[in-house]
Formats: structure tokens, C-alpha cells, sequence
């Protein structure tokens, strides 16, 4: 199944992309999508990253459906 | 009573937040004469020196949508928390050069008690929950993520 990422401030810098589709196996998890993308751009590893799904931001690992899209925030610095 | 459904309003403005926009927006309440006090805070983007390099401006990114709605749910928990008569949160997106204003909150009320604490704790709360990253941009075209503390 395919899902989007979308990496935002220094996670973008990390893998040196804005946003990737990637194809993941059937019941992959959220925690298991994260730690793909840490082995594959171990960067990410040194950001205290935060995980949103569809637009909710989440904190527990759960399954993942096709077509969900994963947002990758690194801490917030607005103002 | 039927209950009105709140939706997020979009907080964010292209590019630095003008002093004109302000000045309006401060004159819009004049009619609004149950309110005695009104609390303003204005980020503005300072050139910070950070290992021997000057930062000329930041540039800003969001997840807009969950920014929006965290802003929201700040807002919310404000008019809950205080007594207040109105509010307006503005955000930039994109570049402002230092010196300009990059956060405009604007709180208002009855009494000057409830707009400055209110003032402070959307301050703080945006800070701290809304996905909005600042990007220092230094003068050799380098950048830094910038850190909130």
C-alpha cells in the first residue's frame, strides 16, 4: 500500500525532500514507518520528531491504511 | 439554543504582518465600547548573531492545517479561561526580514487583568503547540533551524 509523508523544517533537510510517497507493507505501523525512515535517513535520528496522521497529530503507534498521509514535525518554533 | 459550530480561522499572512494591518485592526475596536483594556503582543524578527554570523531574516513554514486548528483550540481555551471580548492571532508565513513583525495577538476586554494574562498564555501556548518551524536565514545565504526556549 502507498502512503505520503510530508517532512516539514529540519526533517525536510534530513532527507532532502519536502514530501515522498512510499510503498509499505500491509499492517505496517507508524512506529515501523519511522523506523524505516530513520535507517534510511539516519539525520532524522538526531530530531526529536512529532507524527501526525491525516491531519490529527498522534501518540501512540497504530496501524496505517492505504492512502493515509504521515506528516514528520520537528519542534515547533513559531513566533 | 441551537449550538454554533466554531471552525479555525486561518491564522497565517503571506510575508511580514504590516504596521498599517495593526493600526487598523486597533482602530476596528473603537466601536466596541464595552472594552477597557487591550493587550498587544508583536514578535518581531531580531538579528541574532549565532556563531560569528548576523541572521537577516526568517523564513517561516507550517503545517497550516494542524497550526490552524491548535491555534484554535488555544483560542478556545482562552475565552474559557478569561474574560475576554475578542481576539486576533496572526502568523507570518514565508520571509520577514528583521525588524519586521512576524506574530500579532491581539487581546481584548473589559478589564486590563484578563487581556494580559490572556496576552501571555496564547503567547506561550502558540509557541509550544502550534507546528509552525522558523528557518534563521543568515547573510552568506547559509540557515539554522531556529530553537524556541
Amino acid at each position: 500500500m502507498k502512503v505520503k509523508i510530508t517532512f516539514y523544517g529540519q526533517a525536510a533537510d534530513a532527507v532532502n525532500s519536502n514530501a515522498i510517497e512510499l510503498d509499505i507493507n500491509e499492517q505496517s505501523t507508524l512506529l515501523v514507518l519511522k523506523n524505516t525512515l530513520e535507517i534510511k535517513h539516519p539525520r532524522l535520528t538526531n530530531i526529536e520528531l512529532k507524527l501526525a496522521v491525516n491531519n490529527k497529530m498522534v501518540i501512540k503507534d497504530f496501524n496505517l491504511n492505504d492512502g493515509d498521509e504521515i506528516s514528520v514535525l520537528p519542534p515547533f518554533s513559531g513566533g | 439554543m441551537e449550538q454554533k459550530t466554531r471552525k479555525p480561522k486561518p491564522i497565517f499572512k503571506q510575508g511580514p504582518i504590516s504596521a498599517e494591518s495593526i493600526g487598523v485592526s486597533i482602530a476596528n475596536h473603537q466601536s466596541k465600547t464595552e472594552i477597557g483594556a487591550h493587550n498587544i503582543f508583536m514578535g518581531q524578527v531580531r538579528a541574532d548573531k549565532i556563531e560569528g554570523k548576523k541572521v537577516v531574516a526568517i523564513e517561516y513554514t507550517a503545517n497550516e492545517e494542524l497550526a490552524n486548528e491548535a491555534v484554535f483550540a488555544i483560542r478556545e481555551q482562552a475565552f474559557e479561561k478569561y474574560n475576554l471580548t475578542c481576539m486576533h492571532i496572526y502568523h507570518s508565513l514565508g520571509e520577514v526580514k528583521t525588524g519586521e513583525i512576524c506574530l500579532f495577538i491581539f487581546v481584548s476586554s473589559p478589564r486590563r487583568d484578563a487581556a494580559n494574562d490572556a496576552c501571555r498564555y496564547i503567547l506561550e501556548a502558540i509557541k509550544k503547540e502550534a507546528p509552525i518551524f522558523g528557518k534563521e536565514l543568515f547573510e552568506d545565504n547559509t540557515h539554522k533551524w531556529k530553537v524556541n526556549n
